[in-house]
């Protein structure tokens, strides 16, 4: 009987081989396995052909993880409780004291659901925006708010539902600001005149010119923006947040500059950025992530840089974040309010991925995963307890 | 793995494993069914039992392989408990062990490819997408409206991330880290 492990090192020769990336000895152990059988060279074939991920990507669509996930687990504990039942009732055959208490284990519900006890959806975040121009007109922008183009001092800009364009026009001697900002359940995507995009989360604000003027390119962000920073040398592209300065060359990163989590988190993706705050700075390279914290201390460590910028993917990706600081994301997001009735909640681990475009109910459902929590909802506040 | 996994992190990489594999198992198990849902329902069950036995997941070499074969002997099951298990082991037998085992190689190979793509940045995930399907850098450049040469500089990128990240990964363990 042939042993699957025995051939897992092929599925690896055949990833590398479709992505051009196999190395010389690799290549001599597929050629050697392409060798051994007619199917073999078959599927060498199919896994290179052109389809061969779309064609996967189509008959994986059909299997919903999440969904599943939810049944699985909700299964399990159902097995877990009938087993406690079975042998709580075993022990009140001899002990009629227990009797009324495995009565109890037995009537419970099979499967108990989130405690919500308003039932009104609470909707995901959307792209919204206010723009407030170089003289102080303010202007709205999202979803189902009709497309425009207007002049600023020195650059046109086009809006959409969820971007907006700045477009370089004449050039003017003196810098003229534009501020956008995002509000709490909403997001937003601006193109600046550089051709630098910047996307914005919730609460956010970033204060950039019209049109850059000078040696550098310099912007204000408070809350958090992703950056894919237009390269040009001779003019270093600066973000300056409450008490730090992230400085570039041509990269793209994300920024966490919440003041409400009191620390800067600068996760830099690929290029090369410098980040300074308090008199120090630290130089990041992909993969790297610079952290000022609230005690004024300046720290860089290697991180996975996906579950920092999965929100520019529409999801959130949390890696061992607390409960606390979970509901400190999503709560921006979805608008709400949370409040901790106990204290234990707070300090809970969690990991997973929650899509941001689902309503509220199933960020509950993913949350309740981790057990003995209770969730309340009332209008747009969340009480959470420990059950 | 650690003897003593702590509840949670068993909870996280249970559901780490099921995300990662659900759907290249549900695919796998098709092969054996010829239907969705008893696929579905067979690769749940293997997960459910996968649950029920966690103390015995610190002995398990290769989850990827584990999981295949557990799908694999749950199917041939299911398909005694349909009572079809001898006309399905005929036409079973008419295939060579080596397409089974491909089987197994082929949904690796996808699901390997796209856990890659989950590590690169977004401009660059996208012309690496196209480039998978098969799309050449010319036609790329039109489809995303960007430079060809723009196009062969996120191929590089793409290159030299994935190199670098398996380089280190073992590719297998990757819904562990």
């Amino acid at each position: 009987m042939a042993q699957f492990e025995d051939y897992s090192h092929i599925a690896t020769l055949l990833v590398h081989a479709k992505q051009g990336e196999l190395a010389e000895e690799e290549r001599r152990a597929l050629e050697a396995w392409r060798k051994a059988a007619r199917e073999n060279e078959a599927l060498y074939r199919k896994v290179l052909a052109a389809d061969f991920v779309p064609a996967h990507a189509e008959m994986h669509s059909h299997f919903d993880a999440e969904a599943a996930y939810c049944a699985v687990r909700a299964l399990c504990r159902r097995r877990a409780r009938r087993r406690v039942a079975y042998w709580i009732s075993g022990v009140a055959a001899v002990c009629l004291l227990a009797v009324g208490l495995a009565g109890y284990w037995m009537a419970l519900p099979e499967e108990q659901a989130p405690q919500m006890l308003a039932e009104a959806i609470i909707p995901p975040g959307e792209a919204k925006a206010e723009l407030i121009l170089a003289d102080g007109a303010s202007v709205f922008l999202g979803t189902g708010v009709q497309d425009s183009v207007f002049e600023q001092p020195g650059a046109r800009v086009h809006t959409s539902g969820k971007h907006l364009n700045y477009v370089k026009g004449a050039r003017t001697a003196e810098m003229q600001y534009n501020i956008l900002r995002i509000p709490r359940g909403g997001e937003y995507t601006v193109v600046l005149q550089d051709g630098t995009a910047v996307q914005l989360n919730s609460a956010s604000e970033l204060r950039y010119p019209v049109q850059f003027v000078g040696d550098e390119r310099r912007v204000y962000l408070s809350g958090e923006a992703y950056f894919e920073v237009a390269k040009d040398s001779r003019h270093p592209f600066i973000v300056e947040t409450g008490n730090t300065e992230i400085e570039v060359l041509g990269t793209s990163f994300n920024i966490s500059a919440y003041a409400e989590e009191r620390r800067t988190e600068t996760t830099l993706v690929e290029g090369a950025v410098r980040f300074s705050a308090g008199g120090g700075e630290v130089t990041l390279a992909p993969g790297e992530q610079g952290v000022w914290d609230a005690a004024g201390r300046l720290d860089k460590r290697e991180v996975d840089v996906y579950p920092y910028i999965a929100w520019t993917e529409g999801k959130f990706v949390f890696r061992k974040r607390s409960l606390e600081e979970v509901m400190r994301i999503v709560s921006r997001w979805y608008n709400v309010d949370v409040v901790f009735e106990s204290e234990e909640p707070r300090g809970i681990s969690f990991s997973g991925n929650i899509r941001r475009y689902e309503d509220f109910s199933q960020v509950v459902r993913m949350l309740e995963m981790t057990g003995g929590l209770e969730f309340r909802i009332v209008e747009r506040t969340i009480y959470i307890a420990a059950k | 793995m650690s003897d003593n996994m702590p509840i949670d992190d068993e909870e996280r990489f249970f559901h780490q494993l099921f995300v990662d594999y659900y759907p290249s198992l549900c695919t796998f198990a098709c092969g054996y069914l010829g239907n969705e849902d008893a696929a579905q329902d067979v690769v749940q069950d293997v997960f459910v039992k996968l649950w029920e036995t966690r103390e015995r997941w610190k002995a398990v070499e290769d989850f990827s392989a584990y999981l295949y074969q557990m799908v694999k002997y749950r199917c041939f099951n299911y398909l005694r408990a349909e009572r079809l298990r001898d006309k399905a082991m005929a036409s079973f037998a008419e295939e060579v062990e080596v397409t089974e085992v491909n089987r197994y190689i082929e949904e690796e190979t996808y699901r390997l490819l796209r856990n890659s793509l989950g590590c690169l940045p977004p401009a660059c995930r996208s012309v690496f997408e196209l480039a998978l399907d098969g799309y050449k850098a010319r036609e790329i450049a039109e489809k995303l409206n960007i430079a060809e040469e723009t196009v062969k500089k996120q191929k590089q990128i793409a290159r030299r991330i994935l190199k670098e990240k398996f380089g280190r990964l073992s590719l297998f363990f990757l819904p562990m880290l």
